[in-house]
């Protein structure tokens, strides 16, 4: 029979969309950027890269703007 | 002068209000609108998904056991927490044994972490220490073998299974 791992790794197509998937739905709060999601999930930047276009383009993952974090108030 | 000196002095400085070079690894200098991504929960099937996803994410005991055992002389290893789906445990990786070789064990960790997408909590303890700890009635390895956990190695005489 088949492991737990390889079995959602085919059933999401691939290792790096299903990693990627993990890493989000473990933590659904958290916004990362394209160097973090690399570094955490010991994978290419460039798989990273492919496959988080596809899974924007499925509206599962959205993107958040950094400089959109810094624009707080300042409390005078 | 030597040429080695003449040639340091000839190197360009870079002007200060330029700012720091470009680096794309570090983490201090970013451009600024590098885009973050993070889930959309707005999906319907979020939950169903996320449920789904955790639940078969945890990876195979006989797998663990064989990269585990490389670490070093384990004599115990208890899997809880993220590895059988409790939410409320103290630690998801209790590791007993002697010798152990802090590099494979770190290599170890990153990798279990990229591989389920979280970040680990674990405990390492040496031998004796386990087995003093245990039979002063100590709360916290009480704790984690009174809860439900499964024994990865288990090589401690006295131990049940």
């Amino acid at each position: 029979m088949p492991t737990n791992d390889k079995i959602i790794d085919s059933l999401f197509g691939s290792k790096t969309r299903a990693r990627l998937l993990k890493i989000f739905l473990h933590n659904p709060a958290l916004s990362l950027c394209l160097d973090d999601i690399s570094a955490k999930t010991k994978l290419p930047k460039n798989n990273v890269k492919k496959e988080l276009a596809a899974l924007l383009n499925l509206k599962i993952i959205k993107t958040v703007h950094r400089h959109d974090r810094k624009k707080k108030k300042i409390k005078k | 002068m030597t040429a080695k000196k003449r040639k340091s002095k000839n190197k360009k400085k870079r002007p200060l209000h330029k700012g720091l070079p470009f680096d794309k690894t570090s983490r201090l200098v970013r451009p600024r609108n590098s885009v973050n991504y993070q889930f959309n929960t707005a999906l319907p099937f979020f939950g169903e998904l996320r449920n789904l996803v955790l639940k078969i994410s945890p990876p195979s005991f006989p797998r663990l056991e064989k990269s585990i055992r490389k670490i070093g002389r384990l004599k115990l290893v208890a899997a809880t927490g993220v590895f059988l789906n409790l939410n409320n445990s103290r630690i998801d990786l209790l590791l007993i044994g002697d010798d152990i070789d802090y590099k494979k064990l770190n290599n170890f960790i990153k990798n279990l972490e990229a591989e389920m997408g979280l970040e680990l909590r674990y405990v390492i303890m040496g031998t004796d220490e386990f087995v003093y700890r245990y039979n002063m009635f100590d709360r916290f390895t009480r704790d984690i073998l009174d809860s439900p956990h499964k024994k990865v190695i288990n090589k401690i005489k006295g131990l049940a299974t």
